[in-house]
């Protein structure tokens, strides 16, 4: 293929905006997919994705378009996930595009998503292509829609294909659009291989399966490539096009294209997104810009409800690790939960993500502690420790400062929520920094947050006292000196250590109250009373009691029938059988993980 | 050790409390004659002599004298019965004619067990009682009068509206007679009876006031509390109601009724006509194993005053927590009053610790 009549490109999408529709409408028109193959959100493919209706992962596909003008294109077709916790991610799939097409809905408008992503494409020099989706929705207004995207984005929008991917309207004038307005790639076939993995995954037949895009070069199949970054070498086994139902193997790729390598790669560890692709024998002089090794943000002990499936846990994670390089897990041991493992994530969705991917792929029952940001501590002695687990905070007479990650946070709102977001963010500490109209009815608020309050249930508030209207899009800003102490939880006089937290001193006593609350609700009485305190170093702070049992007792007995006391006594059984010994206190699974699960 | 029950399901009206399978309607005599079958095939299936016998209900005088004393007659015919076996019929005050009385003391009855449940008018009308109670007293008298000295009486508590000084009166002028054994069971609201769907059930602390005054009274009226729900003079404990926690064989005849018999399991299905067409042995058993036989073991050994023995807790129990609620004799672990109250937690504990 001719590298002019090659077009590459993503789609930036708010979550519910259309994304998956459009590119499945696409693959339609080029019959890429054969109707009875086409299934709902084909790039979507995995169980989880469908059901939240987001996509995770980057995938990619070739379309073979034969244009208005009589020319056939190649055009590729990358998507990306819609996540803020996956902007790293989203940034390489950008660098690996000409372009992109920016999905508005016709009645919501632009969103606080769609914005960050569209400044990641500018950033990449892209050329954008913006559509407005669901026109025929009874609220659609494509042209307050149109002004708004001029407005806030500054591309001219008024001409804009206007189309309904659900209905199939207009559909063609985007992959026009693409090939008239995209440019085609450049890109020397003949100079020195630069190749970017824009992602990647593990299949157990064939390998980590590498996605690329051909900066610079050539790239067939038995060549000896390195990564850069991390510098591991391979053969190439396999290389070749993206088909939305598989492989097609060409044995070569040339300077421009998108596709797919494989070489016998064992984990996704050697296959990091960002990295550059060359040939060992002809390397390119630098790699490509842009590769950041990932850097969890969330934190969060995993255990497995029975202890008797640690390793099945073990295995687990590891498998899944297999797939994301982003998701990091160690061994930690926890007095109250026994053995299982700290792990980090790019966010809270990637945290949700994994635990769900546990429980459903792998079966697994699991109880994951509350999730906590990584917190620096500097100690007297001059060393500075970077605190992610509770249980390792330093004795607080040895610490001379604490500082945690702030976040630049941009919230887009119609402008009535203002006054309830202003005070949402002032309860989470924070720093407001200005606002800037979109339109006359909508506004970005620009904020400055810990990012310790972000990953407590602050998405959830947000969308709750907006009606769902806000969106939020945040990217780290920097550490800041902040006041932390550390919140322990007794039952019956002991720790239990994995209900640990670290938390801003003026939140201690309103969380302690809350978690103590909580814990009350959902420990069951039992024989003994049972104190549930809440204290910061010695210090009780909230307290609550779950009074003793008085009576639990089935007096009849008509005719020796015992089947009904039979019953209930298994019952009892088998639910103090789930129970967590925590010191002498029995707490069902259960109410461990409503309590862990602090937006309930 | 043999035990054998026989329910009479009649009554004339259903208790405001009753979730038992009984009722007014069904031919008495077509009865007597399906469980007189029953008898004869159970003992045809026995060689072991019958230590008690136990007939109950709904309300057994409901078949009438010449009815129950045909059944008694079935069973001396169809089994062999211990020389000082205890033979309990259970009585409602209404029923208790001297006429009956005599006729029963004849057919060998040697036991009465009578539901009086209240000696307070507003609380047996709660609880859609026949009799007041002052034929409840007036009926006593006359089984005592009839000479016979073996005499239980059942009543409930957690009754609403049930005060502690009501409760007390009850016990107290109960215990006025020479009583031997005394049965007392919580009020217990099921579902979709008349009481169970109206009545709220009573504060936790009120109704365990009413349970220590009960275990008061019966403890200075010189009985024992040998089971959760049953107190008796020293020697008079029912030996068919021990029969179920000491899981010793009993067979039940009748609609509803349980059985257990060597090793197995067995339950009649709940109405008559199933019965009837239902020959003993029934097909249906459920053998109990060995794990499930030591569970039996426990949540039935400690509803009792002899407890379970030491050798029966898991390795992860350790009574030594539990020294509020039981205490240890004789090598056995036996609850007391508070662990009584608390049984199905503690066996719960017990359990979940195998």
């Amino acid at each position: 293929m001719n590298q002019k009549n090659i077009r590459n490109f993503s789609i930036i999408a708010h979550i519910d905006h259309g994304k998956s529709t459009i590119a499945d409408r696409l693959l339609e028109l080029c019959n890429t997919v054969d109707k009875r193959e086409m299934e709902d959100q084909l790039l979507d493919n995995m169980e989880l994705e469908r059901e939240r209706g987001i996509t995770i992962k980057a995938r990619a596909v070739r379309l073979d378009y034969h244009a208005q003008n009589g020319e056939d294109y190649e055009i590729n077709l990358i998507d990306t996930p819609g996540h803020v916790d996956f902007n790293y991610e989203v940034s390489r799939a950008l660098a690996a595009c000409e372009g992109a097409v920016l999905v508005v809905d016709a009645s919501q408008g632009i969103e606080a998503q769609t914005l960050a992503n569209t400044y990641i494409a500018l950033d990449n020099d892209l050329e954008l292509i913006p559509v407005i989706n669901k026109i025929d929705l009874p609220a659609a207004d494509p042209d307050r829609v149109a002004h708004e995207i001029e407005d806030v984005i500054g591309i001219p929008a008024l001409d804009a294909p206007r189309v309904s991917a659900k209905n199939n309207i207009n559909m063609q004038s985007v992959l026009e659009a693409v090939v008239e307005q995209i440019p085609a790639p450049t890109g020397d076939p003949s100079a020195p291989l630069s190749a970017l993995i824009f992602d990647s995954y593990y299949d157990s037949y064939k390998g980590v399966i590498v996605y690329i895009r051909m900066m610079e070069g050539t790239l067939k199949a038995g060549d000896r490539i390195r990564m850069m970054a991390t510098g591991a070498e391979f053969d190439v086994v396999e290389c070749g096009f993206l088909r939305p139902l598989g492989f097609e193997s060409s044995g070569i790729l040339q300077a421009g294209q998108v596709g797919y390598l494989t070489a016998s790669i064992k984990s996704v560890e050697d296959t990091r997104v960002g990295d550059t692709v060359t040939l060992c024998e002809v390397p390119c002089a630098e790699p490509l810009p842009g590769y950041k090794p990932c850097t969890p943000m969330v934190f969060s002990g995993i255990y497995p409800a029975d202890g008797a499936r640690y390793d099945d846990l073990k295995e687990a994670l590891a498998k899944l690790k297999l797939n994301d390089a982003s998701f990091l897990f160690e061994p930690e041991t926890s007095i109250a939960l026994g053995f299982g493992f700290r792990c980090g994530f790019l966010g809270l969705l990637h945290m949700e993500i994994i635990q769900e991917r546990i429980e459903r792929e792998f079966q697994i029952d699991i109880i994951t502690t509350a999730p906590s940001v990584s917190y620096k501590v500097t100690k007297s002695d001059g060393t500075v420790l970077q605190i992610d687990n509770p249980t390792n905070y330093p004795d607080p007479g040895t610490i001379v400062s604490t500082e945690e990650p702030f976040v630049k946070a941009d919230i887009i709102t119609p402008k009535e929520f203002i006054g309830n977001i202003m005070e949402l963010c002032q309860d989470r500490r924070g720093v407001y920094i200005n606002t800037s109209y979109l339109d006359a009815d909508r506004v970005t608020l620009h904020y400055e947050l810990p990012l310790g309050e972000i990953i407590y249930d602050f998405f959830d508030t947000l969308k709750s006292r907006t009606r769902g209207y806000a969106s939020l899009d945040y990217e780290l800003a920097d550490y800041r000196e902040s006041e932390l102490i550390k919140l322990d939880i007794m039952l019956n006089g002991e720790i239990v250590d994995a209900l640990s937290f670290i938390v801003h001193k003026e939140k201690a006593y309103p969380r302690a109250r809350r978690m103590a609350e909580k814990l009350k609700e959902h420990i069951p009485r039992q024989l003994f009373e049972v104190p549930i305190q809440a204290c910061i170093g010695g210090k009780i702070i909230a307290r609550e009691t779950v009074k003793a049992l008085r009576k639990d007792v089935l007096a009849k007995c008509y005719g020796g029938d015992i089947t009904r006391k039979k019953k209930l006594l298994e019952k009892q059984k088998e639910g103090k059988k789930r129970m967590r010994q925590l010191g002498s206190v029995e707490v069902p699974q259960e109410a461990f993980m409503a309590v862990l699960k602090l937006d309930s | 050790m043999l035990s054998l029950y026989l329910h009479i399901p009649f009554c004339k009206r259903k208790c405001a409390y009753c979730a038992f399978y009984s009722g007014p309607d069904g031919d008495r005599e077509q009865y007597t004659e399906a469980l007189c079958r029953a008898i004869r095939q159970a003992g045809a299936a026995e060689s072991r002599p019958l230590s008690t016998l136990f007939l109950g209900g709904g309300t057994p005088a409901l078949l009438g004298a010449e009815n129950l004393q045909k059944l008694l007659k079935t069973v001396h015919t169809s089994f062999s019965l211990e020389k000082n076996a205890e033979i309990t019929v259970e009585l409602n005050p209404e029923s208790t004619t001297p006429a009956l009385l005599q006729a029963l003391k004849e057919a060998g009855i040697n036991r009465i067990s009578m539901g009086v449940q209240s000696l307070k008018d507003r609380e047996l009308q709660t609880l859609g009682r026949l009799h007041s109670s002052a034929e409840a007293l007036a009926a006593l008298q006359r089984i005592f009068d009839a000479g016979f000295t073996n005499v239980s009486v059942d009543v409930m508590f957690g009754l609403p509206g049930q005060t502690p000084a009501g409760f007390e009166q009850t016990l107290e002028r109960l215990l006025s007679f020479p009583i031997t054994h005394l049965s007392a069971y919580a009020l217990q609201l099921e579902e979709g009876t008349p009481l169970g769907d109206a009545a709220e059930a009573m504060e936790e602390e009120q109704e365990e006031a009413l349970w220590q005054l009960l275990c008061r009274k019966t403890a200075a009226a010189g009985m024992e509390h040998y089971e959760i729900s049953n107190f008796a003079r020293p020697g008079f404990e029912s030996r068919h109601n021990l029969a179920y926690w000491r899981r010793t064989d009993y067979i039940g005849l009748g609609p509803a009724a349980h059985s257990f018999w060597k090793g197995a399991r067995y339950a009649y299905p709940e109405d008559l006509e199933s019965f009837c067409a239902a020959p003993w042995p029934l097909r249906d058993s459920q053998p109990i194993g060995e794990a499930e036989a030591r569970e039996e073991q426990i949540m039935l050994g400690l509803r009792t005053f002899e407890g379970i023995p030491l050798s029966l807790l898991p390795k992860g129990f350790d009574p030594r927590r539990y020294r509020d609620f039981s205490y240890l004799k004789n090598e056995h672990f036996i609850l007391n009053e508070r662990g009584f109250y608390l049984a199905n937690s503690i066996i719960s504990d017990i359990l979940s610790k195998e």
